[in-house]
């Protein structure tokens, strides 16, 4: 069962499409990211959830109740927001129980409730202290635990670790993920950090400019983007434009005569290709047999980047192609073995590109 | 020159000049606490000894107590009716978009521009016509001189709580209402806290700017409705000695300790 249904949400602020016919089902327990670049609508989606911004149309569903119309005070959900906002004027204490406190609970019951939150966020000793009195890594546990409290039916989160150093980032990242498992929630986390989203989500949806653009696991978004943004904001893609030149064939602006793993299910005619870098390889021009789609042409730039290195490769249609090749053996210097097969190309170097057709995606023209 | 001894003159004549410009503001306070003790009833230098008994004049002479007991009931009453009608208006200007808003936020601040000479002239005159057609008598009572004082307030209220509520993250306010509070609770348990350094510091200042107004209340009282500034103005008219020098330094302390009171709870320098 659905815990959270969005039915072609859309939010206008005049003539802006903030938010343009998003639909959406977050199931029971799942942790599901809205990830795309700023100001494609990710923050508006949330607080439509939540309850601060009214959708101009669609329906927004909470378990079986159709909460469109109800006030963020009547929705049961738990928010932590970029900027924390904790109360400033109350204890650690006093915030967490803000919410236990509008929910009537018995004065009894609070304490312990609350001691119980801050445990779960490593902060139970800090009960008395004031927020300012707090690092932000702090204050951001505490505004967790206070949306913890009340046990939301959604767990909302909006850029949660925005403001966090990077070496925080990560292990609070780790925590959020565990307490979400742990405690079973059903979460919408929104960020534009692609890291960030393929680690912490069960399944992502890729915005932009207020449309979905694919939602999936991160595999199928990696490995099957739908579309020309998918592909190049979820990692990197190498992109060749042409025509379907034959089923299974694509031929390239400059030329080039690619096989690609035809499904039939792509555009026919105009089209674009694109080849992730780790899944080419580059070899010294004249070996590495015969197959399909290997291409000559020559090192145009090469970049050591430890664990892998990357290969700019100038092919002779004219067409260029990035290439990361994992350094899984120890790499000669220049010196050592300018060339060989385990050492580091060398720029102006005669080489063969090569990928297998399953590694070429065609995809619909952009825009 | 040496680049230390260029640092250590710049500090040095920071100093002075800081200490300058504090000497400035404080001397004419200092000699009104020194001829306050005066003993001589003409005033001049360097005194022939000292005495209280100036303190005691101002206790004599009815009037100061009078015009002292109108204008704390002045000052409290416009501040209470200044500071509750600035906010809501602060409140408005801040949080809702609408026509004439930036008219309206000018208007509310004007009475601090318009010379107080000027405002009072025209209230008087207002006044006397709503007597003529309205039988409604405001000039030298307490209601008129309230409302008259309650304009002096607001741009006070109106600047010191738009400020604080333009500081307020509206994402606090969100944060309370996911926790179930609506919006009259947000208000009253976030909002409103979070605007009170505001707050006091505009009741504060209503209160300051009301109680030693002189320029635009000159007009607006009346025989045995005075307030202390005009109480003592009307003393100067005929005679000048330490009496003047006693009642301004009473009031000066009582302005002082009630400032530092309100520091203890509300770090002023902060707010305004
Ligand atoms: N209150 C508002 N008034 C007008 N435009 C807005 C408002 N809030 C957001 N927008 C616009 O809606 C779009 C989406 O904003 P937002 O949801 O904040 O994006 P994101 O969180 O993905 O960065 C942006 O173009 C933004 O300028
Ligand atoms: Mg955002």
């Amino acid at each position: 069962m659905s815990q959270v249904s969005l039915r072609n949400l859309a939010k206008r602020f005049g003539s802006v499409a903030a938010v343009d016919d998003v639909t959406l089902d977050v199931r029971e327990g799942e942790l599901v990211a809205l990830l795309g670049p700023s100001g494609c609508g990710k923050t508006t989606t949330l607080r439509m959830i939540a309850g601060f911004i009214a959708a101009s149309s669609g329906q927004i569903l909470i378990g079986d109740q159709d909460v469109t119309n109800l006030p963020p005070y009547r929705r049961n959900t738990g928010m932590v927001f970029q900027g924390y906002a904790l109360f400033p004027h109350m204890t650690v204490f006093q915030n967490v129980a803000f919410g236990l406190e509008m929910r009537k609970v018995p004065r009894a019951d609070i304490a312990p409730r609350v001691a119980e939150a801050l445990r779960l966020v490593q902060l139970g000793h800090l009960g008395e202290r004031m927020p300012k009195q707090l690092s932000g890594g702090q204050q951001q546990r505490v505004a967790l635990a206070r949306a913890l409290v009340i046990r939301p039916e959604v767990f909302l989160l909006d850029e949660p670790l925005s403001n966090l150093d990077a070496k925080l980032r990560l292990s609070v990242r780790i925590e959020i993920r565990q307490l979400q498992q742990a405690l079973g929630l059903t979460t919408v986390f929104v960020t534009h950090d692609q890291e960030e989203a393929l680690t912490l989500a069960d399944r992502l949806v890729v915005m932009s400019q207020g449309k979905v653009q694919q939602i999936g696991t991160p595999t199928e978004l990696y490995e099957r983007p739908a579309n020309h943004f998918v592909a190049d904001f979820i990692g990197r893609s190498n992109f060749l434009e042409g025509t379907v030149s034959a089923p299974g064939h694509f031929r390239t602006q400059r030329g080039l005569d690619v096989a690609f793993a035809d499904s039939g299910a792509g555009p026919r005619g105009q089209g674009v290709l694109a080849i992730r870098p780790e899944k080419a390889t580059v070899m010294p021009a004249g070996t590495g047999g015969e197959g399909p789609n290997r291409f000559p042409g020559r090192v145009a730039f090469v970049t050591y980047l430890g664990a892998s290195t990357e290969i700019r490769v100038q092919l002779d249609s004219g067409d260029e192609l990035t290439v990361t090749r994992p350094n899984a053996q120890p790499v000669g210097d220049f010196a050592g073995d300018p060339g060989g097969a385990l050492g580091m190309p060398v720029v102006g170097q005669p080489v063969t590109v090569a990928w297998p057709p399953a590694a070429a995606l065609l995809l619909a023209q952009p825009g | 020159m040496n680049v230390y001894l260029a640092r250590h003159w710049r500090r040095w004549t920071l100093r002075a000049v800081v200490l300058l410009v504090y000497l400035f503001i404080l001397t004419p306070v200092i000699f009104i606490g020194w001829i306050s003790f005066f003993s001589n009833e003409i005033i001049s230098f360097p005194p022939d000894g000292y005495t209280l008994r100036w303190f005691g004049n101002v206790w004599e002479q009815r009037v100061f107590a009078r015009g002292f007991a109108m204008s704390l009931q002045v000052a409290f009453l416009a501040m209470l009716i200044g500071v509750t009608l600035g906010t809501l208006a602060s409140i408005a200007l801040v949080r809702y978009r609408f026509p004439g808003r930036e008219t309206i936020n000018m208007l509310l601040l004007s009475p601090l521009i318009v010379p107080g000479i000027v405002a009072g002239t025209a209230l008087y005159i207002f006044f006397i016509e709503i007597d003529n057609y309205m039988e409604w008598r405001l000039q030298a009572t307490l209601e008129g001189l309230v409302m008259a004082h309650v304009m002096l307030t607001i741009p006070w209220t109106v600047r010191l709580v738009t400020a604080s509520l333009v500081g307020i993250d509206r994402s606090i306010e969100d944060a309370a209402m996911n926790l179930g509070a609506n919006r009259w609770t947000t208000f009253r348990r976030v909002t409103f806290p979070m605007m009170r350094a505001g707050l006091v510091a505009a009741a504060l200042f209503s209160f300051i700017t009301s109680f030693e107004n002189l320029e635009l209340t000159l007009l607006l009282v009346g025989p045995g409705r005075t307030t202390l500034p005009i109480a003592i103005l009307q003393y100067l008219e005929f005679k000048v000695d330490p009496t003047i020098a006693a009642v301004s330094f009473i009031q000066i302390v009582l302005i002082g300790a009630l400032m530092l009171i309100t520091d203890r709870f509300v770090k002023l320098s902060r707010v305004v």
